[in-house]
């Protein structure tokens, strides 16, 4: 499971669906915490266009939790202050990497990849409307 | 007089925070964080800008604290800050895979894509609003749609410089990897190197930044003003590497506003005799949050600082850079007020000194 895309789309448009999961099948598969969840920060490194070379432009919030089940570790990293989530994105890395609950979360990721691209759709349909026609200022 | 006591004010002092703290809901009701966040997106903004910490809730308590005093926000975020450890870097961010909410060229008027302005104030009345003194429930007035042609996707518009580079008249620089200076670890060392110029613009505070870029273009400078390339706004996607296999981790997205100032320059490399062909160089600008006019002058400041004016001020990264940090400015500048007897009498002790050696 592409890990790029999974983050993103429970980070962002499925946050209570990473939740129930949690609460529903955390009784089903050992873990121990490691640490978390608790806050800190990410430093952002850019790249600038005028002489492309890099450069860091700040820090942002984030929460994390680790777990493990043996050596295997699921983490949870999650923008802001938010230590639910990111005890949900731990367990739902944990899962992913140990292949479990499988069918059940590619389940839930099909219906958020449906409501990320209906999000898109919206958003862009909005931000289009102020879009300059210059033919039209013409009229 | 050799000893002035500089003790004993625990008391007054006590009391004086409690004025403080009691002050701010004296004359009204108290003020929910949640509205900040909503109400005062831009207030936000340069909060997290100057703090160089992205977290719209923290500063949006860091305002409420600091009764919307700007330095004092920024120093409460930036002093929380601290107090957090740093647990990641980011993988490279690139602003072409931002989701452009808004993006405008003041350079050409035909842009891939197209001029998206976006929500801005640029084309508002500046007269005051009546009708904000009533409570709101909700979005007033409703856009009115209708069908816009577009061929590209929000998070894949080419950039400015992509045209230009088409045409020859800007050369794309090959990727520069080198680790950045991180200001935040090691302080600047001068000359300074481009990340650490870069980093302290970005978090220079607004004003300051503002007000050199304006000086620099005004006169005092390259005193040309820089075309806006492209100016956008949006939501850039941050991810980290956890070096696990299982490959990148989306944190989240954060706006940020990016600026492409474009300055023709003559062209260094060109070697043909005679007059050397004019280019397109670029001062950039990058910053967290909707912060349009900071991003602009940080880009005309970039380029003074890249590209110096013998003898000006703005052209001078040890003027520049230390000058324009909220919390080292406004700290420095008002910690004058704080009790300074001892080397105020000093001072007057050796001017008693000199007129009594004269009488």
């Amino acid at each position: 499971m592409d890990r790029k895309l999974w983050t993103r789309v429970f980070a962002k448009y499925g946050r209570q669906e990473a939740i129930d999961f949690f609460l529903k099948y955390k009784e089903e598969l050992d873990f121990d915490i490691i640490s978390g969840p608790s806050e800190g920060l990410v430093m952002v490194k850019t790249r600038e266009h005028a002489k492309n070379t890099l450069f860091y432009m700040g820090e942002v919030l984030i929460t994390e939790t680790k777990i493990r089940h043996g050596s295997v570790v699921g983490t949870g990293l999650v923008k802001g202050s938010d230590n639910e989530l990111s005890q949900a994105m731990a367990f739902i890395d944990l899962s992913i990497k140990m292949e479990q609950f499988t069918t059940e979360l590619n389940e839930i990721l099909n219906t958020l990849k449906n409501v990320e691209a209906n999000d898109i759709a919206e958003k862009t349909e909005k931000i289009l409307q102020t879009k300059v026609s210059f033919e039209m200022m013409n009229d | 007089m050799g000893y002035v006591a500089v003790k004993g004010g625990a008391h007054a002092i006590n009391n004086s925070v409690l004025l403080y703290k009691n002050r701010r809901l004296e004359t009204g009701a108290d003020i929910d964080v949640e509205n900040i966040k909503t109400n005062m997106r831009q207030l936000i903004n340069q909060i997290m800008s100057e703090a160089s910490f992205y977290d719209r809730d923290t500063a949006a308590l860091a305002i409420k604290q600091a009764e919307g005093n700007m330095e004092e926000a920024v120093f409460l975020m930036r002093a929380h800050r601290s107090t957090l450890p740093r647990l990641y870097y980011s993988t490279i961010t690139d602003t072409r895979e931002m989701f452009v909410e808004r993006r405008v060229s003041a350079s050409f008027k035909d842009i891939p894509g197209g001029q998206i302005l976006g929500a801005t104030s640029d084309f508002t009345h500046r007269l005051l609003d009546d009708s904000l003194n009533k409570m709101a429930e909700g979005p007033t007035d409703s856009i009115d749609y209708k069908e816009v042609q577009f061929n590209y996707a929000l998070n894949k518009l080419p950039k400015v410089i992509d045209y230009l580079e088409e045409e020859g008249l800007f050369v794309r620089e090959p990727e520069d990897n080198n680790e950045p200076d991180d200001i935040t670890k090691k302080a600047i060392e001068y000359p300074s190197t481009r990340s650490q110029r870069l980093q302290a613009l970005t978090r220079g505070q607004t004003g300051a930044v503002t007000s050199l870029g304006y000086a620099e273009i005004r006169g005092y400078g390259i005193a040309s003003h820089p075309n806006i390339g492209e100016c956008r706004v949006g939501q850039q996607p941050v991810h980290v590497d956890l070096d696990d296999g299982y490959g990148e981790y989306f944190i989240g997205d954060f706006e940020v506003t990016e600026i492409d100032g474009f300055m023709p320059d003559l062209d260094e490399d060109d070697t043909d005799a005679g007059e050397k062909d004019l280019m397109i160089k670029i001062g950039y600008g990058l910053v967290f949050g909707q912060n349009e006019t900071k991003a602009i002058a940080m880009s005309v400041l970039d380029y003074s600082l890249e590209h110096p004016v013998p003898g000006v001020a703005t052209s001078d990264d040890e003027f520049v850079l230390y000058h324009i940090d909220s919390v080292e400015s406004t700290g420095f500048i008002s910690h004058l007020k704080l009790p300074h007897y001892v080397t105020f009498q000093s001072k007057l002790d050796r001017m008693r000194q000199g007129k009594g050696e004269k009488q």
